[in-house]
């Protein structure tokens, strides 16, 4: 094996051309595994990547340095009027490096809406099922029983009240029961893109770019000729001013929800019907936080293991906003950030640490006609902006679930709930708590929500009226241009999204690597 | 100076029109006069006024947890500053801008005076009053108010967690592997 091949923007002494057979924009799950895929099917790729190329010995396991350098916006990239706090990775590897993950098959009600309202074929279980397998021994996804307190305490309450919950199932090898994923795993353990599809490309010839933020797609006719990238200083904030190009016949942008689609809008992609951006789905997050008996040390041991679906597809698909529950204990810096008390409340709080139990519920969005999602933009200085409105619709769903985990909570012996909003109070009991939460008036920014599922703003889907990307990716009105992250996505979820997102990348990049050999001359 | 407990009508009257025109003075200032300090400071991106602020309001935010007085405590807030800053320049430019603007906001007089009913300084404010503009924000009809209540609250509880003295109060052990965190932001 040669020795890879990595530039570093933040380093670089003059601007940088390269060239390649396919360029991507991204190193997250979406662009590690197509980077893998047509790096092994003998393509020349080069990848493009804002954030830095971190081994596992420099993840520190403190909280504020790793939201530094690992995330975006330090994990709090706000939507447009600061309701909801996104968190994406942004390092090599992308959130992968730092999901906390949780492994599921995109769910047959979601993959059922997008044939039956929608129009998408060739997405039914069975076509997916071949390539969920593929990634499954890929990244060594398996079941993980060891649960910590936390999520013991999630499916006892479930068991209590009989609601339907099971065991997550992970992308480990080696895991040492640590907890500390969401700051990068510090033993490699954890199959994030860093340390397996990324290193893969590489010894297959790949190149890869750090520190280069991708600026624009420059076009010519329905092509896209070059990436123009501009590298950045050693935190990933300020342009250096050197300049990147990145020259190739084929382009994947990867660059997930979000940011993907504030490149193709930045570069004027054709857009005949103005879909670049909308339906971007957040899956929004809301918490509730719980005070039990015993210690429950939730910062310890593998933060998810349990999931509890009962209310997901409560009123059918396209009812009602429906919602999972898992578990959501970690260290004291994203545990103390629920709570929004100041002084004794805070002080009060916080030395019950080691007896906090937090839940944490996802309320799908994108089924139903009040859950349009919302819509990335750019502004002047082309900086993505994600306008998401927090309707009746969604906020049904955050009230729901506090209800729900409450009720899960007190089943598990909990000696008081307190749902992660400031202007909640503490319930002792699940009677109190019913009351209470039923009649908690919710607004933001009081009531604590964010989101680690990003998803959407580049649909896919065969009819270019309504969608972005065709299903494989290949954008409708550009040539040689394919969408190959969460961006694609027509819905939410309704479950942690990686899974869906290795696998459709999986199934996507080696269509394009059929695709590109096949016009390429001569042997490979 | 006001006791503790909600603002009055008026002042939180005043406090919303402050609160509307903060985006446009702040961003302002942003722009053209942001408070320069005179004293080299080894800074990035949290501004004299935003440490100034910062230093009274996070032993408001945490009460009892913030040692009462000596070089603990100013060793405490000291390292507290340095991981606020680290944290702030990993933002987006437009972020830190933002934090900047509310940082220069609240640090004028007239904010001093509407929001804390003191023309005094931040760092000689009484804590009863910085409290009483924290819950008042937080139960603010305003949204910008409650906006920057949440800011200064999540500032305040982020870098206090993250200081290893902080620990042994919450019963937290600490990271399972003892690997010290490299300062600066590495590339």
């Amino acid at each position: 094996m040669s020795a890879r091949a990595i530039h570093v923007g933040t380093t670089l002494d003059r601007d940088l051309v390269l060239e390649g057979d396919v360029a991507i924009v991204g190193s997250g799950a979406g662009g590690g595994i197509s980077a893998e895929i047509l790096a092994r099917a003998g393509l020349k790729v080069v990848i493009v990547e804002e954030g830095a190329y971190r081994t596992p010995a420099e993840f520190s396991l403190h909280e504020v340095p790793a939201f530094a350098r690992l995330y975006n916006d330090g994990g709090i990239r706000p939507t447009k009027d600061g309701a909801i706090a996104v968190v994406q990775g942004r390092t090599v590897g992308g959130s992968t490096t730092v999901n906390w993950t949780s492994s599921f098959r995109t769910p047959e009600p979601t993959l059922r809406y997008w044939r039956d309202h929608l129009g998408i074929d060739g997405l039914a279980p069975d076509d997916l099922a071949p390539w969920f397998e593929r990634m499954e021994q890929r990244l060594h996804i398996e079941p993980w029983d060891a649960h910590n307190r936390n999520n013991e305490l999630l499916a006892r309450g479930a068991s209590a009240l009989a609601w339907r919950h099971g065991v997550i199932r992970r992308n480990v090898s080696g895991c040492a029961n640590l907890g500390y994923c969401g700051l990068g795993c510090p033993i490699g353990a954890k199959q994030s893109m860093d340390v397996t599809a990324i290193p893969d490309a590489l010894d297959h010839g790949a190149v890869l770019v750090t520190r280069v933020r991708a600026e624009r797609l420059a076009l010519s006719g329905d092509r896209v000729t070059v990436i123009e990238g501009r590298a950045l200083d050693e935190r990933g904030v300020r342009p250096t001013g050197r300049r990147v190009e990145v020259r190739a016949p084929w382009v994947v942008v990867a660059a997930a929800a979000i940011s993907s689609p504030a490149l193709l809008l930045r570069s004027k992609v054709p857009d005949p019907h103005r879909r670049i951006g909308k339906r971007t789905f957040l899956q929004t997050h809301n918490y509730s936080l719980a005070f039990m008996p015993d210690v429950v040390d939730a910062f310890s041991g593998v933060q998810q293991s349990v999931y509890m679906d009962q209310f997901t597809w409560r009123d059918g698909v396209a009812g009602r906003a429906g919602f999972n529950m898992e578990a959501a204990g970690a260290q004291p810096v994203v545990s103390m950030n629920f709570w929004k008390g100041i002084g004794a409340e805070m002080a009060d709080f916080a030395r019950r640490f080691r007896h906090l139990h937090t839940l944490v519920s996802q309320i799908r969005d994108g089924f139903h006609p009040d859950s349009p999602g919302g819509e990335v933009r750019v502004n002047d200085e082309g900086g993505a902006v994600l306008d998401y409105r927090i309707n009746d619709y969604i906020w049904d769903g955050v009230r729901s679930s506090y209800l729900a985990m409450a009720e899960c909570q007190f089943a598990a012996g909990a000696e008081s709930v307190h749902p992660a909003c400031a202007d909640a109070a503490a319930y002792r009991s699940w009677s109190e708590a019913r009351a209470g939460i039923g009649a908690l008036r919710l607004r933001s920014p009081n009531v604590f929500l964010n989101s680690t599922h990003p998803l959407g703003g580049c649909a896919m889907g065969s009819d270019p009226r309504t969608s972005v990307v065709d299903t494989f990716g290949h954008h409708h009105h550009v040539a040689n241009l394919a969408v190959i992250d969460g961006s694609v996505f027509p819905t939410s979820l309704g479950v942690n999204p990686c899974l869906s997102i290795y696998t459709l990348a999986a199934r996507n990049a080696t269509a394009l690597a059929e695709r590109i050999t096949r016009r390429m001359p001569g042997p490979r | 100076m006001d006791g503790p407990g909600l603002l009055s009508r008026r002042r939180v009257l005043q406090a919303g029109l402050l609160g509307s025109a903060t985006v446009w003075v702040g961003g302002l200032l942003g722009c053209t006069a942001r408070w320069v300090s005179p004293v080299a400071t080894q800074r990035v991106a949290l501004s004299p006024p935003g440490e100034e602020i910062m230093r009274a309001v996070m032993p408001v935010v945490l009460g009892s947890l913030v040692p009462p007085g000596g070089a603990e405590r100013e060793q405490a807030l000291a390292a507290s500053m340095a991981t606020l800053d680290e944290y702030l320049a990993s933002l987006s430019v437009p972020l830190q801008d933002e934090a900047g603007s509310v940082f220069d906001t609240l640090h004028l007089w007239p904010a001093r005076v509407v929001l804390l009913g003191t023309s005094r300084r931040w760092q000689e404010a009484a804590p009863e009053s910085i409290a009483s503009f924290l819950r008042a924000a937080r139960d603010s009809r305003f949204d910008l108010l409650r906006r920057m209540y949440m800011f200064l609250q999540s500032m305040a509880v982020l870098a206090w967690f993250d200081q290893p003295a902080a620990w042994p109060a919450i019963g937290y052990p600490g990271p399972p592997i003892d690997r010290p965190a490299a300062s600066g932001g590495g590339a």
